[in-house]
């Protein structure tokens, strides 16, 4: 791939920006109509100028006059901005580079973020802070587009912290509530965990590589014949490179879990739901919270180099990927469904980078970008008209009141547990054949995710039919009167994406589809696939990683020739009959009576024992309270109640007191209000001064 | 020409003079007029190393110290003229308020 200068990249980021100060500082002066077409306004202004960066590179890259799949061999478009740091042996440039990777992100993060604005202004209409609203996620696209852009560590560290920044002022934004504003810290103190490990993976790479920048690391990583030699000198000597790229690949994945809500550190996320629910179909489902699956992908080819560090991701992903759906299984509140489904998602998302499938879970990053904003949205749509009710016990018989929100969540449902030919179909398939097949990967893995995707559908359903069917349980006279459809401006977003949510696995089709490719008598061109192939490094370039398998599209040829079309299509059919019999028994058990179960279930003698396990979420909050939690309060007390009340307040007190006294009782006849004094010291240590300058020199 | 050296001697005993006045006279006004004799002590340097190396600069700055010593004594006086209506007398020894 080749590198392109471009003078126009620091556009994209620069509008939400503007945006965000132009919000934050005179928002209140400039009223509610002029923020609410100007913010959608900025982030549509950044999204565009994304759009024509890619079609720019699009243009460098392909070679004219052949089709898209041959002629395609990638480019980068690169703007170095200005030299950031430049300190003995580290050079940073702060530089923005796209390529073909970034440019899936910069779509959906820019497009997303537009629709999610547009809604924003429909659900945000009646909030005072509307400004202050506007600002923070106008500075969430900014550090966003940062992130997806930076090219290299630190830049991107910049954006994570951005999004980590906004995440936490927006989760705490009615922060007159204190358990609202206990979540944003909760959010903010659980991602300090995560971004520990992320210092620690980017100090490793740089003693280890000297260079933080993707395409420098990149050839060097190359350029490293034998990746088992014993490094001789420098900060690693002793160890393998390998062994080392482990530690750093590990490390960097510790800060991928805070972002990207794995276990042990996916607890923060649940509670985000404390804020308003655009940010969290924005920030908590759609795009912030993949920016650890991004960098991973990003950092693909040093994550292959380390078959331990692959196997931690995959086993990490696919274990968060069925912990986070059973506990779906039992939640209540509409949006903590949505929240433990969004953690699961983002599981198989790492099951995928686990088992070397990088191209897979980008993919189903941008498809459970569609479905799960969709769904996020529709449940803030349900919100909106219930005058606040999240409880969906309480809901119920909505489809005929909101008939536009119940079709796109419908939709979108039939996406994300795998509907054939619905987007997620085709993303969550793809992962789950190459969990199966790649070397990396075997049945435990694809059961593990098999058995999840039946749990999806389950609880997504068992989600839909307590809200929409039956009768309205809960609400009030007066709600039941306010039930409506909510405004155009946050229908269309949902439209939009439950097209996108139904349609968007087009891209990504795998080249064969039983009974499909058969009658159509070709294989299926994998577009999203080959978009991303210039992305991935090729054996013959990496040597270290040879035996393993390259990339992506290695993985896939690799696991083609070890199992072939058959076990392909057979995974595929079980995939579907799974999906659809966790449908049904949903249908079976929630069509009739959609509440009825949730209070009888937790009387049952053992089923109820699992049932209340679920609901508490395995205890692991409570279980977090006593340690870490616990163990650091008492440190703490320890600290306050010893340390500062005896030694600090003690001695620190008492001694500096008594020094001032002195010396200042010694020196106060110096400064006795006589002017013409104070003139003659002057005159006198000017003299000194002049004698010493007279004579060359000091003594 | 008078040597260069002639002046700065000339220069060097305004300023001592002027040093010595403010630090000794117990009246502001002298005190002020010694702080004056210092500038143009100070002056008087400048255009002596002006004339001395035939660098127009010096002079430029000559005339700036005038103004500002033109505005330092408005300054200066309009405060002497307020102490005085306030406390009736202008004897440094008596103002001795400029402590912490």
């Amino acid at each position: 791939m080749q590198t392109y200068a471009d003078t126009g990249l620091y556009l994209i980021p620069l509008f939400p920006l503007l945006g965000a100060i132009l919000w934050g500082l005179f928002g209140k002066k400039l009223g509610r109509t002029v923020v609410s077409w100007l913010a959608p306004g900025m982030v549509f202004l950044a999204a565009s100028e994304a759009t024509l960066a890619v079609l720019r590179m699009y243009q460098l890259g392909s070679k004219p006059g052949e089709s898209f799949v041959d002629g395609w061999v990638g480019a980068r478009l690169e703007q170095v901005l200005f030299t950031w740091i430049n300190v003995g042996d580290l050079h940073l440039d702060l530089v923005l580079r796209i390529d073909p990777l970034t440019a899936v992100m910069l779509m959906v993060v820019g497009w997303v973020s537009f629709l999610i604005h547009v809604y924003s202004v429909g659900y945000m209409a009646h909030d005072e802070g509307y400004w202050r609203y506007f600002s923070y996620l106008n500075l969430f696209v900014f550090a966003m587009l940062i992130l997806v852009l930076g090219g290299n560590l630190p830049v991107l560290f910049i954006g994570w912290e951005g999004v980590g920044l906004c995440s936490y002022l927006l989760i705490g934004f009615w922060y007159q509530d204190q358990d609202k504003a206990q979540a944003g810290l909760k959010a903010f103190v659980v991602n300090r965990v995560g971004d520990f490990g992320f210092l620690v993976g980017m100090f490793a790479l740089f003693g280890l590589f000297g260079t933080l920048d993707f395409s420098g690391l990149e050839s060097v990583v190359q350029a490293s014949a034998n990746v088992d030699a014993v490094i001789g000198s420098g900060l690693w000597a002793g160890f393998t490179l390998r062994a080392v790229v482990t530690f750093a690949c590990i490390a960097l994945f510790v800060g991928a879990c805070g972002k990207s809500a794995q276990i042990p550190l996916y607890v923060w996320l649940p509670d985000a739901m404390a804020g308003p629910t655009p940010v969290s179909a924005l920030i908590h489902a759609a795009t912030m919270v993949t920016a650890g699956v991004y960098m991973c992908v990003r950092l693909n080819f040093l994550f292959v180099l380390s078959p331990t560090a692959m196997t931690v991701v995959a086993v990490v992903g696919a274990t968060t990927a069925i912990f986070a759906a059973t506990i779906g299984l039992a939640q209540n509140d509409i949006k903590k469904v949505l929240a433990y489904s969004t953690v699961s998602q983002l599981g198989y998302m790492f099951l995928a980078v686990g088992v070397g499938a990088f191209g897979a879970a980008i993919f189903h990053l941008v498809t459970h970008a569609f479905f799960k904003a969709c769904l996020f949205l529709g449940s803030g749509s349900v919100i909106h008209a219930c005058s606040g009710e999240q409880d969906i016990r309480q809901l119920g018989g909505l489809h005929k009141k909101l008939p536009i929100t119940f079709w796109t969540m419908a939709l979108s449902t039939l996406a994300i547990m795998g509907f054939p030919l619905f987007s997620g179909f085709f993303s969550k398939d793809e992962i789950l054949w190459l969990a199966f097949a790649s070397p990396r990967g075997g049945w435990p893995l694809w059961l593990v995710g098999f058995l999840g995707a039946g749990i999806t559908a389950f609880y997504m359903w068992r989600m839909m039919l307590m809200t929409y069917t039956g009768e309205t349980r809960g609400l009030d006279e007066h709600a039941r009167e306010h039930l409506h459809e909510s405004p155009a401006s946050m229908t269309m977003p949902l439209v939009v994406l439950a097209t996108l949510a139904v349609v968007g696995g087009f891209v990504g089709m795998p080249g064969y589809l039983p009974g499909l490719s058969e009658m159509m008598g070709v294989p299926f061109v994998n577009w999203f696939a080959s978009w991303l192939d210039p992305q991935w490094v090729t054996a013959a370039a990496h040597p270290g990683a040879a035996g393993l398998f390259a990339a992506e599209g290695g993985a896939a040829e690799l696991a083609l020739t070890a199992h072939g079309h058959g076990i392909e299509g057979a995974l595929m059919a079980g995939s579907i009959v799974i999906g659809l019999g966790g449908a049904l028994v949903a249908f079976a058990l929630y069509l009739r009576q959609p509440a009825a179960l949730t209070y009888q279930v937790p009387k049952l003698p053992v089923i109820g024992g699992i049932y209340r396990t679920l609901l508490n979420k395995y205890w692991v909050d409570e279980i977090y309270g006593v340690f870490p939690i616990g163990t650091l309060r008492v440190f703490a007390r320890f600290c306050a109640r010893v340390f500062d009340d005896v030694v600090v307040d003690g001695l620190l007190t008492k001694v500096p007191p008594f020094v001032v006294r002195v010396t200042g009782s010694a020196v106060a006849w110096l400064q006795n209000g006589d002017v013409q004094r104070y003139v003659s010291f002057i005159v006198f240590g000017l003299a000194i001064l002049l004698y010493y300058v007279m004579r060359g020199g000091a003594p | 020409m008078v040597p260069i050296g002639h002046y700065l001697v000339l220069a060097t005993v305004l300023f001592a003079i002027g040093a010595i006045g403010v630090v000794s006279r117990r009246n502001a006004i002298v005190a002020f007029m010694s702080v004056e004799l210092m500038l143009n002590a100070a002056i008087l340097a400048f255009v002596a190393f002006a004339r001395g190396f035939g660098d127009l600069r010096g002079h430029a700055v000559a005339f700036f110290v005038m103004a500002v010593a033109a505005a330092e004594a408005a300054v200066g006086l309009a405060i002497v003229v307020a102490v005085f209506r306030r406390r009736a007398t202008v004897n440094l020894d008596e103002l001795r308020e400029l402590k912490g």
